[in-house]
């Protein structure tokens, strides 16, 4: 069905939002009252004053009012080439997004929008993170939206319209299989996983210590004792319930991340839908891939497998929020990802490589000196316990030598790779003319021994290149600004190609 | 592992480290003093307001550990602002910009100009006082300036933003 849509005329979001943002108000609710409201679930017979029921009554009421009212005070329209949003009751804030500007256009659906047939567009644009734009709206006015600011943004550009972003009708290149996702969830980093977990637990245990005003002692009890008994089928049983649970969060976490993904392609870009319950639609227009990088940890380089992320432009949070970790499971994704940028460079190839000085600078800054510190007030508080931190001095030296032992950078005239390595594997993948800026840094040390740091600025992040020779360096900086400087304006450097 | 690339004689290319440094104005190591001056006496008067409100620390032994580590920081400090005064200096080339800073940590950024998205001319209380201002420079992709140049005077600064713009203003802005 092909609507016309007048855009130039201001207007609201659709009034199922209303269902949208009384959702996202009870999510904050919850997120910011969840520990008074579990103390009122659990004390609810021996609660003796009602004042706690009232100030959660009352908190809920304004922000359900303030919510509704900022539906109603958000307008949006699109006119002069700008996507004007007027929004805000208390403060009125008047946005205006010039078309052009906009370098990628996400549409997100969780499953209420799945429900009422909704979707949210966000945009992504080099500007600051408070410019940040939301809208709610009909799947068909989302896509219409999109097209729209995609082919007018791109034709008041130098570059030929991106007409054809109909991909859905194209069937998708790469699809993840069951069986996939399987082996992604088994090689899952679960020591992370773990971590994060037994920080949730300590996090949700301090926050109802302080809400009851008492120590929740029982559970640490119940593990240190069982840590400390001799009984070895008690820790036993302890390490493999930790790792059990871990398993089942990283499965979850990957299923739920990488459940119905798939990646389609236009000509001009790859549209990358992702997420099991919230399901996103994520459009990467070639020309705006700054840099692409792909890792794997210890576990999926053997098998191997690859998560390889697009670094386009846009503020810090945007980018964050809409990172799409593209899961290489075939050999023959990783080319076909890459050949709209550069082709992978050959690891036979001469390569610059990291001067030994690396492994005693990070031994020493990086494990000595911290370990020291933590060390010295760590004394005071658990005594003889805190030299469990000199552990980090051989860790450090090992980690180093690996990376020291792995670094490469590999050069052709087009474009560079970084091969980084510790216990997994990373590559980065960087064309010179999408450099915005370069740094050559020396510490002392470095000047004593000629040697230098070079940060490669890009709009979608810095690339690192450690303790490398001066010499090696300035070349470097030489022959980027030579790269950059020949092209011919900067619409290229983010655009071209 | 020599730095090799085939086509492009590398000793050809225009050489950064030829480049003709411009110093900071002098009149900047005033307008360092006088910063240096206030951050430490407001951490001094903080540091009193502890110890005043604080009876177990009303002793000559923390007292004069509070008081000599201090000033031995602050001494340090000023040691590192002096000595990365003398090395900050900027350089412009046809189609870049330069600027290098620190004392421990030296660093030197260059930003081609076909990759500025705008820049501007700054002042603070201190620097307006001796007619100084700084220069920012912003390249796509960060909220913040990929360069700061401090310490100019205010007419070579407005100068130099207005071609940088000129010679921006020869490639396209948008993105």
């Amino acid at each position: 069905m092909n609507r016309v849509y007048d855009w130039s005329v201001s207007r609201r979001q659709p009034v199922e939002a209303i269902l949208v943002v009384l959702q996202k108000v009870i999510i904050t609710l919850i997120k910011l009252l969840w520990p008074l409201l579990l103390v009122w679930i659990f004390n609810a017979k021996k609660n003796e004053s009602g004042n706690r029921e009232i100030f959660i009554i009352i908190i809920s009421a304004l922000t359900l009012i303030l919510s509704l009212l900022e539906y109603w005070f958000f307008r949006f329209s699109i006119r002069a080439n700008e996507l004007l949003v007027r929004k805000g009751f208390f403060t009125r804030r008047n946005l205006a997004l010039p078309l052009e500007k906009i370098q990628a256009v996400h549409i997100d659906q969780d499953w209420l929008h799945r429900l009422l047939r909704l979707s949210q567009v966000s945009f992504d644009s080099p500007g600051s993170k408070n410019a940040e734009v939301k809208i709610t709206m009909h799947m068909h006015s989302a896509e219409a939206l999109r097209n729209h600011i995609l082919e007018t943004g791109s034709s008041l550009g130098s570059e030929p319209a991106l007409a054809p972003l109909t991909a859905r009708s194209q069937p998708p290149f790469f699809r993840i299989e069951s069986y996939d996702l399987f082996r992604l969830g088994l090689s899952a980093n679960h020591l992370e996983a773990f971590f994060i977990l037994l920080a949730f637990g300590l996090s949700v245990m301090d926050d109802l210590e302080t809400i009851i005003g008492k120590q929740l002692e029982g559970p640490v009890e119940w593990i240190s004792e069982l840590a400390s008994s001799d009984s070895g089928a008690a820790v036993l049983l302890l390490i493999v319930t930790g790792l059990v649970v871990s398993i089942i969060v990283s499965f979850a976490r990957i299923i739920l991340r990488y459940g119905n993904f798939r990646i389609s392609k236009t000509s001009k870009a790859f549209r990358i839908q992702s997420g099991l319950v919230n399901i996103r639609e994520k459009l990467v227009p070639f020309n705006k891939v700054q840099y692409i990088s792909w890792k794997a940890n210890w576990i999926r380089q053997h098998i191997p497998y690859y998560l390889l992320q697009f670094h386009s432009i846009g503020t810090t949070e945007t980018k964050r929020k809409w990172e799409i970790k593209i899961p290489v499971t075939r050999k023959e994704l990783l080319p076909e990802l890459l050949t709209d940028y550069h082709p992978e460079l050959s690891t036979d190839s001469p390569a610059i490589r990291v001067q030994p000085g690396y492994i005693y600078r990070r031994v020493i800054m990086a494990g000595l000196l911290p370990a020291l510190i933590i060390a010295g007030f760590g004394y005071f508080i658990i005594g003889l316990q805190a030299a469990w931190i000199f552990l980090l001095i051989p860790y450090r030296a090992l980690a180093s030598w690996l990376y020291k032992k792995n670094f490469r950078l590999f050069i052709h005239k087009e474009v560079l790779q970084v091969h980084e390595a510790i216990f997994g594997r990373e590559e980065s993948l960087l064309r010179w003319q999408k450099i915005q800026s370069v740094k050559i840094r020396q510490s002392i040390y470095q000047r004593k021994r000629s040697l230098a740091s070079v940060l490669l600025y890009t709009a979608g992040g810095v690339i690192h290149i450690p303790f490398i020779r001066l010499e090696q360096a300035r070349q470097l900086l030489d022959y980027s600004m030579y790269k950059v400087e020949s092209t011919v304006n900067l619409r290229e450097s983010v655009s071209s190609e | 592992m020599e730095f090799k690339n085939a086509g492009i004689a590398l000793d050809q290319l225009p050489r950064a480290e030829e480049i003709q440094w411009q110093p900071i104005d002098p009149r900047y190591r005033k307008v360092l003093w006088r910063q240096w001056l206030i951050t430490w006496a407001l951490v001094l008067i903080a540091a009193a307001l502890l110890v005043f409100f604080s009876t177990s620390l009303q002793d000559i032994k923390w007292i004069s550990l509070i008081a000599g580590g201090l000033v031995l920081l602050a001494l340090l400090n000023w040691v590192v602002v002096a000595r990365s005064f003398t090395f900050k200096a900027y350089a412009l080339r046809e189609h870049d910009i330069f600027y290098r800073t620190g004392w421990l940590l030296q660093s030197v950024r260059v930003c081609p100009f076909n990759r500025i998205q705008h820049c501007s001319v700054d002042a603070g209380i201190l620097e307006r006082k001796y007619g100084l201002s700084s220069l920012s420079v912003f390249t796509a992709g960060g909220n913040e300036a990929d360069m700061k140049i401090p310490g100019l005077p205010e007419p070579i600064a407005t100068s130099l933003r207005e071609w940088i713009i000129q010679k921006t203003g020869g490639h396209e802005q948008s993105l």
